[in-house]
């Protein structure tokens, strides 16, 4: 009995399966009317994308054995931008169509400055061989500069009320960033998978000299990752404008620290090489359960930190242990 | 009157989880003697020294240092008696100064607490002038040359009252003179009464530094007795335990055939000059020259690693020239590392993906490059079991393979690469011997499916054994072709010991 | 015959940071000649102060091979607790006890990374983004979140304490803080120990190759439990100089500055990987980046051009010493490789 059991925690993802089921299943007994409701439920989904996105994004970094600090900063610089445009492109209403016409365009601008942010990232990494976390750092200050050089330290506001639907409404009872969410953690999962550049990704990020003597091209497969986590920044930038209806330069600043953690809890590895999107999806909703469930809790909002904090030292451990007694 | 020998090792065994790795092996080290351990990868030889060292405790047997038994050897105890071993990786501090380097580990053992910079300084110069070795003790350690550094790591050893120096194949990346340099450091050492134990399967440094030699081969002592009753064959025989025949290889080279590749004039400063060669098809090139030489560098640039700077390259009589090695792999060249570890293998991936790495372009089912996993497995487990890959399965971590099964994972990487001409550099260097003669047989095989194989080794028997022609490097360029009836052991050692 | 060329000199990255801090520093003066002025050049010491001491933190840890993300978090805990626990003390403190309280307390909670760290070996980053959550949490749910602006007397004296003073453009007072001597008195300890103590030299030694150090019989599992021990102290000191120089103890604003403060380490020349990094070269870091702020501000341009500038200086920089970082790092990683088999 004892050996199933060990066998079930040996293996990374069903360590993480049994830790969000028994928070489920915690939260649920704790508050059964409230945590398992529909409107509970709903609510969670409505939260967890924007740090879901932002993971996924950190994620892709995080292959190839660098860390993307910039991902919140190109969040709000290309919701700024396509803030802007928008805002001043539906300035006289008109009809539903044009407004529509409109949010794509804005929402085209968006991934656009996005790609091009992560380009650069993908540029100074590849290219200029500078430590990813270095660039990225100043990357982040420098993309938060230039969204605070052009708001003027203020808030983009004036959007058409048809722009809430990506963060605010729901198809089919499933909120619509849920969606995108899901929607978005399917294509990293395909592209880390079942690709020649995921697996690509992946090799350079076990080895990155092998990778190159087996003749992969390194270089572009780095700028590409980087280029796509830069877009998915910039979709999760789109849901929090359209939720808080508004666009600021050093918005979700916290955001940064809490992504990395939940990528990390999700079992990628900052050195390179492992994880999978089931991880961090998984991890992303640990970290929401917990967080609805300690505010139903009357439980300050704080502890759920306390709470990663400690899951995250205990998963490392367990990680960095069983790999010890592997390899002796 | 006998002198007390400084070490003796008597009937010591080793088991590694049910596996006998030494099997009895007895040695003894004279003071001022130096002592060559030969044999080859998986003989036991690497993990005799760490027993001695104390890394590693014995199964049964008894060391004996300097007339006193040592019943539990640890690694402090043997530095205490002055066992002191140069690792291959020579253990230095990259960006601490040499000064630092030669003293710290000796200052930390004497619990030292505050550094008077002047005084490491002095004792570091001391200890290089021991060795009359001159070296800046003030650059810091990465900016030496290998050789130098490791010069220091026996400065270093010798700072802590070695008596007994140990070295793990030293002379692996160092080019002739600076072999010489080592090997008068060490003599210089002998002299004055430090023992020295040489671990090394190189057999003509073997013989030209060693008193005494000692050959394992699978875990047992097969012989040991003075230097200079052995020969460059026996010793082979010995390590190998077979009597190395000359077998007529490749043998579908036809006459008068178009080469595959042809190279003419390749010129790098510092590196080869005006080299010409040809490679036809269905033969198999052996490629040799004393480090320096030039003979990797010439490959390394034609395999797209490293760009010539003037020359010319004909595939197929279509000129051509590599700016990388993705260029060259679409061409048809692949090229096989020496450092396996660091430049060929992806430890934490699946062998599988191992074997893939170099032909996922090929594996792409559409545009957006989704890979059609059940070929791959298909051609990975139809590789492995025409190379006798063992291990679990297919999603097993490479790193868990032993070097031989590893070094045929590479070898199934360029076959589903569907390359045309492969080059090698140190095909079985950490290979042991089953193993070894089972990659040439692939080899072999794959030669006979049409690929062009070319052999870039230090390993005479193994150009014997497996080339139709050999061509010899030095300083730069090629200096001697034979062809295949000229080929044998004697004929290539002469010529490469006339180029010393 | 101590053999310092001079061309070994001028190579050297502090050299190369120095020179292009006073260029800076002349830049500015002559676009405005109050640049530097006394009252300015005070300001910006004064402004280094916590930053430069929390860079000093940093580093240590950087050097012995490991990114440390906890240190804001300490520092926030430490002080706050500090604070907290001499609210309801009555008339006078004497000056030394909340520091000793804050280092203190700052030394227990580098304890809790040392013991992960150190004695179990996990992986410095891994883990102190894990305990910097978890002093977070603990410290906002048990301890509390709100602004405590009623600060002990003998603190309010602390910030103003100015060793001289003079008058600035307007007319206001302005004075070298006391707390730059703090900086100073701290960098020259942490200079001192990693240069000519061996228990420094086992930092470097661990930092440049753990698995000689291991052979030399280093000790690296006390060495890193200490040098936890050391860098949570100096966190604590931080967090209280700067609560009270804002005189305001406030758990939330010291978090989130970790990326300027690593920013400022690199800049300074030490290395990712470990191994390597001065104390001058960290201190010139911190003076440059708030230099530059500074210089900013007073050359008029508005507050949220920092970020972008700081930004574009971390980038230069780190280009500049990029291939030499990164050949090591893919280095380090094979090594880590071969070790396994």
């Amino acid at each position: 009995m004892s050996g199933k059991l060990k066998r079930i925690f040996s293996n990374e993802m069903a360590r993480l399966l049994a830790i969000t089921v028994v928070i489920f299943v915690l939260m649920t007994i704790l508050r059964p009317s409230s945590f398992f409701s529909v409107s509970n439920i709903t609510s969670m989904a409505f939260q967890m994308p924007e740090i879901g996105l932002l993971a996924l994004a950190v994620t892709l970094s995080f292959i190839t054995g660098g860390m993307d600090l910039s991902l919140v900063g190109i969040a709000n610089l290309s919701a700024i931008c396509a803030g802007l445009a928008l805002s001043s492109m539906t300035q006289n209403a008109g009809s539903g169509l044009l407004v529509s016409l409109m949010i794509v365009l804005s929402i085209v601008i968006s991934l656009a400055i996005g790609a091009v942010c992560g380009l650069l990232n993908g540029f100074l990494v590849s290219k200029l061989k500078v430590i990813p976390m270095l660039a990225t750092l100043g990357t982040m200050q420098l993309f938060t500069g230039i969204a605070m050089i052009i708001t003027k330290g203020s808030s983009v506001i004036g959007l058409p009320v048809q722009f809430s639907v990506f963060g605010q409404s729901s198809i089919a009872f499933i909120p619509v960033p849920m969606l995108i969410m899901i929607i978005c953690a399917i294509s990293v999962f395909y592209l880390l998978d079942k690709t020649k550049l995921g697996i690509e990704l992946r090799l350079i990020g076990t080895n990155e000299k092998a990778a190159v003597f087996s003749g992969i091209a390194v270089n572009k497969a780095k700028m590409l990752s980087y280029m796509y986590g830069g877009v998915i920044a910039a979709v999760a930038g789109i849901i929090m404008m359209s939720r808080v209806n508004s666009a600021k330069a050093d918005f979700g600043s916290s955001y940064t620290m809490q992504s990395i953690l939940v990528a990390v809890l999700g079992g990628v590895s900052p050195s390179g090489g492992k994880g999978k999107v089931a991880g961090v999806v998984l991890a992303v909703c640990v970290l929401q359960f917990l967080s609805s469930g300690f505010n139903m809790l009357r439980v300050s909002q704080y502890a759920k930190e306390l709470v990663w904090g400690l899951l995250l030292i205990l998963l490392v451990s367990i990680m960095v242990l069983s790999e010890r007694r592997e390899s002796t | 009157m006998a002198e007390v020998p400084f070490l003796e090792i008597k009937d010591v065994y080793k088991n590694f989880g049910g596996v006998a790795v030494l099997k009895g092996v007895s040695l003894t080290l004279s003071k001022g003697e130096i002592h060559c351990l030969a044999g080859e990868n998986g003989c036991g030889k690497s993990t005799l020294i760490k027993i001695i060292s104390g890394y590693y405790q014995k199964d049964s047997g008894d060391i004996i240092v300097e007339g006193i038994p040592v019943s539990t050897m640890t690694p402090k105890i043997a530095i205490s008696r002055g066992i002191q071993v140069v690792y291959q990786d020579f253990s230095l501090y990259p960006s601490m100064s040499i000064a630092e380097n030669i003293v710290l580990a000796d200052s930390l053992r004497n619990k030292k607490l505050f550094v008077n910079w002047s005084w490491v300084r002095s004792e570091a110069r001391k200890a290089l002038d021991k060795i009359k070795v001159d070296i800046d003790v003030d650059v810091s350690a990465e900016s030496l040359s290998i050789a130098k550094k490791q010069l220091v790591a026996i400065a270093k050893a010798l700072y802590q009252d070695a008596r007994l120096v140990i070295l793990d194949e030293p002379t692996t990346s160092l080019t002739e003179k600076e072999i010489d340099v080592l090997f008068s450091v060490l003599k210089g050492l002998a002299e004055k009464g430090v023992s020295i134990l040489l671990v090394s399967h190189k057999l003509r440094e073997v013989l030209r530094i060693s008193q005494k030699l000692t050959i394992m081969r699978n875990g047992t002592m097969v012989i040991s007795d003075d230097t200079s009753s052995f020969t460059e064959s026996s010793i082979s025989r010995y390590m190998t335990g077979r009597i190395v025949e000359r077998q007529i290889a490749g043998g579908n080279v036809s006459e008068n055939a178009a080469p595959y590749l042809s190279v003419s004039h390749l010129t790098k400063a510092g590196q080869f000059n005006d080299v010409s060669m040809a490679f036809y098809p269905g033969e198999i090139v052996g490629i040799t020259g004393l480090l320096g030489s030039g003979r990797s560098e010439v490959v390394k640039a034609i395999a797209g690693l490293d760009p010539f700077d003037s020359g010319n390259m004909e595939i197929e009589g279509k000129a051509c020239r590599f700016r990388s090695i993705e260029e060259a792999i679409k061409a048809g060249i692949g090229y096989v590392t020496d450092d396996r570890m660091t430049e060929g293998v992806f430890p934490d991936q699946s062998v599988k993906f191992n074997m893939i790495s170099a032909s996922l372009g090929m594996m792409t089912k559409n545009f957006l490059g989704q890979l059609d996993f059940c070929a791959i497995g298909e051609k990975v487990a139809s590789t492995s079991e025409q190379f006798n890959i063992v291990m679990k399965d297919s999603e097993a971590k490479i790193k868990y393979l032993s070097g031989g099964n590893a070094q045929k994972v590479m070898l199934g990487r360029w076959l589903l690469a569907n390359v045309r001409l492969l080059f090698l550099n140190g095909p079985t260097v950490g290979v042991d011997i089953g193993a070894k003669f089972d990659i040439y047989e692939k080899l072999r095989e794959l030669n006979k499916a049409g690929m062009i194989i070319v052999i870039i080794s230090d390993d005479v028997p193994e150009l014997v054994l497996n080339c139709d022609r050999v061509l010899i490097f030095h300083n730069g360029s090629i200096v001697r072709e034979m062809g295949r009836n000229e080929i044998s052991e004697d004929s290539i050692n002469t010529t490469l010991s006339s180029l010393m | 015959m101590k053999a310092i060329s001079v061309k070994k000199i001028l190579s050297r990255h502090e050299t190369i940071l120095f020179i292009i801090l006073i260029a800076l520093a002349i830049a500015g003066e002559i676009l405005n000649p109050a640049f530097l002025s006394q009252a300015n050049v005070f300001k910006t010491l004064k402004s280094s102060v916590e930053m430069g001491i929390f860079a000093l933190a940093f580093l240590v840890l950087l050097i012995l091979g490991g990114i440390d993300m906890s240190f804001p978090a300490i520092a926030s805990a430490s002080m706050y607790i500090t604070i907290k626990l001499l609210l309801p003390i009555d008339g006078d403190i004497p000056l030394i006890v909340p520091f000793i309280m804050s280092m203190g307390l700052g030394a227990l909670f580098g304890a809790i990374n040392g013991v992960l760290i150190g004695f179990m070996g996990l992986p410095t980053l891994l883990v102190t983004l894990g305990t910097m959550s978890v002093i977070k949490g603990f410290l906002l749910v048990f301890v509390g979140k709100n602004w405590i602006t009623q600060l002990p007397d003998v603190l309010i004296r602390f910030s103003r304490l100015n060793i001289f003073e003079t008058t600035g453009g307007s007319g206001e007072v302005v004075g070298l803080h006391v707390s730059v001597l703090i900086l100073a008195a701290v960098a020259i300890i942490v200079a001192l120990m990693l240069r000519y103590t061996y228990f420094g030299r086992r930092i470097y030694a661990i930092g440049g190759n753990e698995v000689s150090a291991r052979r030399d019989g280093i000790g690296c599992r006390s060495v890193k439990f200490v040098a936890c021990v050391l860098s949570g102290l100096l966190a604590g000191l931080a967090g209280l100089i700067h609560c009270s120089l804002v005189r305001v103890a406030n758990p939330f604003d010291i978090l989130g500055t970790e990326l300027n403060v690593i920013a400022a380490v690199v800049l300074g020349g030490a290395s990712l990987v470990g191994g390597a990094g001065t104390v001058l070269g960290t201190l010139l870091g911190v003076l440059l980046i708030n230099l530059v702020n500074n210089s900013l501000i007073l050359m008029g341009i508005p507050s949220y051009w920092q970020d972008f500038m700081v930004g574009l200086i971390v980038i230069l920089s780190t280009t500049i010493t990029a291939n030499k970082t990164s050949l090591k790092v893919l280095l380090k990683r094979n090594k880590a490789c071969m070790e396994v088999r």
